[in-house]
């Protein structure tokens, strides 16, 4: 139904939605974790905040599944490159996950104060670390990654775990940070009412700025730190996947450049900083449900920015440009690319149905009384 | 070549690892959803209060599971990417559609539904609920569809093709691929076995429930359910097995034969091999016991058609490595730019077996150049080993046919309305809980082992689908999982026992058991399990009473005797017998003079502890079998992996005799604690605080190995004493692999008559030993005392060994390594006591005593190598003909490698990078040995050092080092040894690749021994060594 070049591009935009369905849901439930042990004081306060996402986190963090299966589907090579050659970071993330599926499930199985002492500093564990090492990620996608292919497509990485830890991708692993957390707390403001209430309204009040003035300094360091490549020669766009059969200059035009050829791409970053700055506004205006939205579409005209930044590429090398991964030459076939969009097209709107039903049934808000009422059936 | 074999095989063992370890919590997952919604439909159409509690129940124990089946899921997910990397590129266009499949189709169902099952009771209608846990099982089956597609397709796959543009496989018929008639066999059989796994769980705990007599109607209701839902299930399990021997006739027959240990092509219909005993390396199965017909009946549903034999597959792979080649060299030129129809046309036509000729990149880079040789060797690669397929497809087997009669009985009794009689059958069924899990990690094991030595079988080898990465990465994250796994299990198995024992009280509906006893509130499980287990003492009566008492903290005959001793001085007493073994002291007394409470009393004063008596309750018995078999499992795959890993059978140096020394500590330590476990709560003070107790440990510790140490020097010296020969050698290691044999079977407390085994010291040093250890509260003495526990069975065989390696230096070294081993365990054992349930350190000492019997074994078998070594090679044993070795006959391979074992302790260059050439001259004869590789002058260096000498020892008449290779029988030697200095010159000189010794003699009787010699080395270094006039022959 569609050539392979606009499915590529229908692809790109799929995953830049699969990863904007993973921020935004996934996004709060990292904040929340990370903030449990900070704004909740006594077990009781602590049992309100696990349950606001209580029945829904696990349903959310398949954004995250499905980000990383939708990859592999779609960008094999992003997929294996990214993985193995990220690969210390990788199982960071990993361990750190490990963490919230049983504690949330575990922690309010026994009443031991010890016991559920550590569980909620396991949850805000498993709460920070993801959100830093993402940010992370993105820095470094932002910057290229040290790897190359050789002959046979096979990706060597040749950079070490502490090599990404650099200064400007751990501002942006700050910066993941401080938008999931700006992003739990309005969301438990949301859900909350009384002390836990007015506790995440002062994380909203902190965390906002904070996070804008981190975004201005980090917008700069890319328009005036860090180059950008830019492709020379490269096959049709609707060429059979082979990343080897292009020439890429190390260093072209400039990221702020590429913005200025494609105005329309503004649209992106000037959605990122409105959204979180009507967020902040909103949530000191008391409109909760005001404030989630706008710090979604924040979040969304985020990563939008570094997707527009980035196009065509999808993963840069930095010690061999001609081995960076395009979406024109890292896809997957036409046929799996038709295949995985119908099926796209037919679950997403399900899925996101009955997503939506199980909100609407588990909606309200969490306070003490319910938590202390239900101490068998609530986390 | 792509990468080394560590990197893949560290990658494959993680991913075993992850996949056999996720695959712990999936199959309950899929099972109890079903039962779940089984169980709710019965509520909703009846309405009775008792099936909503069920429900729940049954939920709280999924729902611990099912947090497990998520973290351990994702890992999965990943590591296709961070391990897999080539792997991922190379399928990606087909496997990754379908996980992403199983990602919109199955995890937003089921992880969505979960929470809403959980805490959406009160919120929906009964009905809309009843939607909820269906679609909760719905997901969980619809996960397991997705990923047995994908997985039949590396089994089976169809529907793709490689593309030469893009180097990779592509989907060209999405139908093919989903209609896979392996994943469709296979997704049935493995859900299938999941809701097996979930009927047995809530059958044996239901079974449980009723054998305590606790809330009946509960589990009368929740064991019929799950005998009627897992008796169909396991039939379909059983028939659709069937089935997919059936296609795996079809498509996989190299497994197949490899499970049928069948390795060559029977005429058909073939028969089925019931047992036997695969040899991997003669080839051939020994002892096999056939059931004619069956197996070309199953595999061909006919009487006329093959079932083609391991080696018959080989044949054939070979032929299509061959073709592979040429589909390889085709594609270089594709890819040069030689697109011309001719090149096009060649590769399309063999483009099908190209996998056959990646197989070679193992050896080689030049593909389309390899050899004969290099040929044959992968095709011999694509044999899979058979006997851990053939072991764990009939233990399979077993538990499912095993299962398959509890579910038909319990199936049966319930329809006649008599099951809760049928005691027997209940206790099948909570013995029973582990079969499922046995049978779907064997099911997993033989499905994907046996694709060894493919990823995606025929298409791409696993050596090359690993990522590019360090061993270093790989022990980073296999430390890591390992921790983290461990730590998690521990946790869920504590919570789910902990559940499990409270049953359906943990709802707190006022209804059930413990809340009719216990008040209102929270029952915590220690209440749980003092509520359950009973007291069993007796009221008192006047006049003589007998009494057994179960006594916690005897570790040896020295404690028997201590208690005994004790209680004798207390009047009325008739007769009083401690047995350690059993943990129990007899004792009859006369009610009127003394009261049991005075006995206690003096038996707890010298500080042993009386433990109330329990029953064994099948509550016990369930957690026994789990943990025995997790124990067995963990322990011993440490064990056996760590064993691999330093290479035990390939090269024996002595840092490997340390690590077997620390083996055999660490595996004792877990006795150690059991039998002086008692000693180190002697001297930790209660009170004391966590840094005087870290340092108690510590002093302990040292001086308990510095004792252990000396004494064991102190026996070296005293087999320095006694002339050591090889036989004797021989024997001290049988001995001691006997101790330990007897040891073990000592630990296991099966055999009451065997604690008698071993030496012992006079009762007067025991009983001083043990009581003046008891007393002590210095960590210091308790320490150096530990050393003189001569009646310690491990430590007796240490000594025994030490004595036979006749040097008080090697003696003080295996003694401070097998001490510095046992401290792990022992040091750990606060942590441990208060980690595991009760109950569990005497499993602890169960998997230590089987281990220890391996261990045994083991040694026993060197003890009799060395001992054979030593007689003449058995004529019947020459077998394996390795070329012409000119007059010399090769000895057997046993003795080969007996004689490579013990070169290596000897030469300190590696047998299997020189040659040796031994050609006999008039006058005497001349040895060459020569590195293979010119280059290596590491090995040169080696050659050169060691050969000069040996020379100058032969001289001198030291032929102290063939004797310790070759033993005191090699012809020629004797008479060499007893020549004059200067009848025989051994003279050496620089060869450029290695070294040379003349041997010349003017005595005709001396030049025949020297000849005599050289024959014997040809013959026991067969692999290493070659004649002279036939240098250019190799092999």
């Amino acid at each position: 139904m569609f050539d392979y070049e606009t499915i590529r591009i229908i692809w790109w935009l799929f995953i830049g939605l699969v990863a904007i369905g993973f921020a935004v849901t996934e996004g709060f439930d990292f904040g929340i974790g990370a903030l449990l042990p900070f704004i909740g004081r006594t077990d009781t306060e602590r049992r309100v905040i696990i349950n606001t996402v209580g029945a829904t986190w696990e349903g959310n963090q398949v954004w995250l599944v499905l980000l990383g299966g939708a990859i592999f589907a779609v960008w094999p090579p992003v997929y294996a490159t990214l993985f193995s050659g990220l690969y210390a970071a990788m199982l960071l993330v990993l361990f750190a996950l490990f963490f919230r599926p049983a504690g949330f499930d575990y922690r309010s199985k026994i009443q031991n104060p010890a016991w559920r002492e550590a569980w909620d500093w396991a949850l805000f564990v498993g709460g920070a670390v993801p959100p830093i090492l993402f940010g992370v990620l993105v820095g470094n996608l932002i910057l290229g990654i040290p790897f190359h292919l050789d002959h046979d497509l096979r990706s060597f990485y040749t950079g070490s775990f502490f090599g990404l830890l650099n200064p400007f991708a751990l501002l942006c692993g700050v910066i993941g940070l401080l938008f999931t957390l700006f992003h739990g707390a309005i969301y438990l403001k949301w859900r909350t009412e009384g002390v836990i209430h007015e506790r995440a309204s002062k994380a909203v009040a902190v965390f906002g700025p904070l996070l804008l003035v981190l975004l201005v300094v980090a917008t700069a360091w890319v328009i005036f730190g860090i180059g950008r490549p830019e492709i020379t020669a490269m096959p049709s766009t609707d060429a059979p996947s082979n990343p080897l059969n292009k020439s890429v200059l190390a260093v072209g035009g400039g990221w702020l450049t590429h913005f200025i050829n494609h105005p329309w791409m503004l649209s992106a970053p000037a959605l990122a900083v409105g959204g979180l700055v009507v967020a902040w506004l909103l949530a000191k205006q008391t409109s909760s449900v005001g404030a989630f939205i706008a710090s979604s579409i924040g979040v969304s005209g985020l990563l939008l920015t570094v997707g527009f930044g980035l196009f065509p590429f999808l993963l840069i090398s930095s010690t061999e440009p001609n081995s960076s991964l395009t979406l024109w030459d890292a896809t997957s076939s036409h046929m799996t690319l038709a295949l995985a969009f119908w099926i796209t097209v037919v679950f997403l709107p399900i899925v996101l149905l009955y997503t939506r039903w199980v909100y609407k049934v588990m909606w309200g808000s969490v306070t003490e009384a319910k938590v202390l009422q239900d101490t068998h059936t609530l986390y | 070549m792509i990468s080394g074999d560590d990197v893949v095989n560290l990658s494959r063992l993680q991913f075993g690892l992850t996949a056999l370890y996720h695959f712990l919590f999936v199959p309950l997952t899929l099972g109890l959803t079903f039962i779940l919604a089984i169980m709710e439909s019965v509520y909703v159409m009846t309405g009775r209060e008792v099936y909503k509690d069920m429900v729940k129940f049954w939920g709280k124990l999924f729902g611990i599971n099912f947090a497990m089946g998520v973290t351990t899921g994702l890992t999965l997910e990943f590591q296709f990417g961070t391990n897999w990397a080539y792997y991922s590129h190379y399928v990606g266009d087909i496997f990754g559609p379908l996980l992403a499949s199983e990602g919109w189709m199955a995890f937003f169902l089921e992880s969505t539904f979960v929470g809403l099952f959980f805490f959406g009771w009160d919120r929906l209608s009964k009905v809309q609920h009843l939607t909820v846990t269906w679609l909760l099982a719905l997901g969980t089956s619809l996960s397991a569809l997705w990923i047995l597609i994908a997985n039949g397709w590396m089994q089976h796959p169809v529907g793709a093709e490689f593309n030469y543009e893009t180097l990779r496989m592509e989907m060209v018929s999405f139908a093919d691929v989903f209609f896979n008639p392996v994943a469709q066999v296979k997704f049935v059989h493995t859900v299938a076995a999941g809701y097996v796994t979930g009927s047995m769980f809530v059958l044996g705990i239901s079974s449980w429930y009723l054998l305590k007599n606790r809330d009946i109607g509960f589990a009368r209701r929740s064991f019929s359910i799950a005998s009627a839902f897992g008796l169909a299930s396991v039939l379909s399990v059983i028939v659709l097995g069937d089935e997919s021997g059936y296609t795996s006739g079809e498509t996989q027959k190299m497994k197949l034969a490899a499970i049928e240990a069948e390795w060559e092509t029977e005429k058909a219909p073939a028969s089925f091999t019931l047992v036997g005993i695969p040899d991997q390396v003669e080839e051939k199965t020994h002892w096999a016991l056939k059931i004619p017909f069956a197996l070309g009946l199953i595999a061909t549903r006919s009487v006329d058609e093959d079932v083609k034999g391991l080696k018959t597959l080989r044949e054939e792979n070979a032929e299509r490595i061959r073709n592979g080649m040429v589909a390889y060299g085709e594609l270089q030129k594709l890819r040069a730019g030689d697109k011309s129809p001719e090149t096009r046309q060649k590769f399309a036509e063999h483009k099908a077996d190209l996998g056959y000729g990646l197989l070679l990149k193992k050896y080689t880079n030049e593909v389309t150049n390899a050899g004969n040789d290099l040929i044959l060797k992968a095709a011999n690669d694509t044999i899979p080993r058979v006997a851990p397929l053939f072991w764990t497809f009939r233990v399979m087997v077993i538990s499912g046919f095993t299962m398959l009669f509890i579910f038909g009985m319990a199936f049966y009794y319930c329809a006649t309305r008599v099951a809760d009689q049928k005691r027997w059958l209940m206790k099948m069924a909570v013995l029973g809980i582990p079969l499922p899990w046995i049978a779907a990690e064997t099911g997993w094991f033989v499905a994907e082992y046996g694709r060894q030595p493919w990823t995606i079988s025929g298409v791409l080898p696993t050596h090359i689908s690993v990522s590019s990465l360090s061993t270093d990465q790989l022990w980073f994250s296999i430390a890591g999982f390992v921790f983290f796994y461990t730590v998690l299990l521990v946790i869920e198995v504590y919570l789910m026992l902990k559940y499990i024992r409270l049953g359906p009280s943990s709802l707190h509906t006022g209804r059930y058991h413990f809340e009719n006893s216990a008040a209102v509130g929270y029952v915590s499980a220690t209440q749980a399990s003092k509520a359950s287990g009973g007291q069993a003492f007796v009221k008192p009566a006047a006049g003589l009473v007998s009494r057994q008492m179960r006594i916690e903290g005897m570790h040896c005959t020295g404690c028997e005797t201590v208690i005994e001793e004790a209680v004798k001085q207390l009047p009325g007493i008739h007769r009083v017998k401690a047995r350690f073994a059993q943990g129990v002291v007899d004792v009859e007394f006369d009610n009127a003079q003394v009261r049991l409470s005075d006995i206690v009393g003096a038996i707890e004063r010298k500080h042993y502890r009386l433990v109330a008596e329990q029953t064994p309750t099948l509550a016990g018995r369930l957690l026994n079998a789990s943990t025995f078999l997790a124990l067995l499992a963990l322990i011993g795959g440490v064990t056996w992996w760590g064993k691999n890993q330093m290479g035990v059978l390939s090269q024996l140096n002595a840092q490997m005799g340390d690590a077997v020394l620390l083996g055999i500590g660490f595996l004792t330590g877990f006795h150690c604690i059991g039998m002086c476990g008692g000693f180190i709560v002697g001297y930790t003070a209660a009170d004391a605080s966590p840094r005087q107790r870290a340092l108690g440990h510590a002093v302990y510790g040292a001086s308990k190995t510095l004792s252990y140490t000396v004494i064991g020097a102190g026996f070296g010296l005293l087999g320095a004493i006694v002339t050591i020969t090889p036989t004797m050698r021989g024997g001290v290691a049988l001995a001691s692999g006997i101790f330990l044999i007897l040891f073990g079977l000592r630990m296991l407390n099966v055999f009451d008559g065997l604690r008698r085994v071993g030496l012992r010291m006079p009762a007067f040093l025991a009983r001083r030993v043990a009581a003046e250890m008891r007393q002590s509260h210095s960590p210091l003495t308790t320490g150096l005392l530990t050393g003189l526990l001569l009646g310690c069975g491990p430590l007796q065989a240490m000594y025994v060994l030490a004595a036979g390696t006749g040097n008080p230096m090697e003696g003080a070294r295996m003694l401070f390594f097998f001490g510095l081993g046992t401290l792990p365990a022992l040091l750990g054992f606060g942590f441990f006591a208060n980690l595991l349930p009760k109950g569990a350190m005497q499993h602890i000492f169960r998997v230590s005593g089987l281990l220890v019997i391996v261990m045994g074994l083991m040694m026993s078998n060197r003890g009799i190598g060395i001992l054979r070594a030593g007689a003449n090679a058995n004529p019947d044993m020459m077998m394996h003909g390795h070329g012409s070795m000119g007059h010399a006959q090769p000895a057997s391979p046993a003795r080969l490698d007996e004689v490579a074992e013990r070169g290596a302790h000897v030469m300190p260059f590696a047998l299997d990078k020189t040659t040796h050439v031994f050609s006999q001259t008039a006058s005497g004869g001349r040895q060459n040995v020569i590195a293979k590789d010119a280059h290596d002058s590491a090995q040169i260096e080696l050659i050169r050092q060691h050969l000069s000498a040996i020379a100058k020892g032969f001289a001198q008449g030291d032929f102290s080092g063939p004797l310790r290779i070759h033993g005191e029988a090699m012809p020629g030697l004797v008479a060499l040894q007893a020549a004059k200095p200067g009848q025989v010159r051994f003279d050496y000189q620089d060869l450029p690749d290695g070294g040379r010794i003349d041997y010349t003699a003017d005595d005709p009787v001396l030049v025949e021994a020297i000849h005599r010699f050289f024959d014997a080395q040809l013959s026991d270094h067969a692999h290493h060594a070659m004649p002279g006039h036939q240098m250019m022959h190799g092999h």
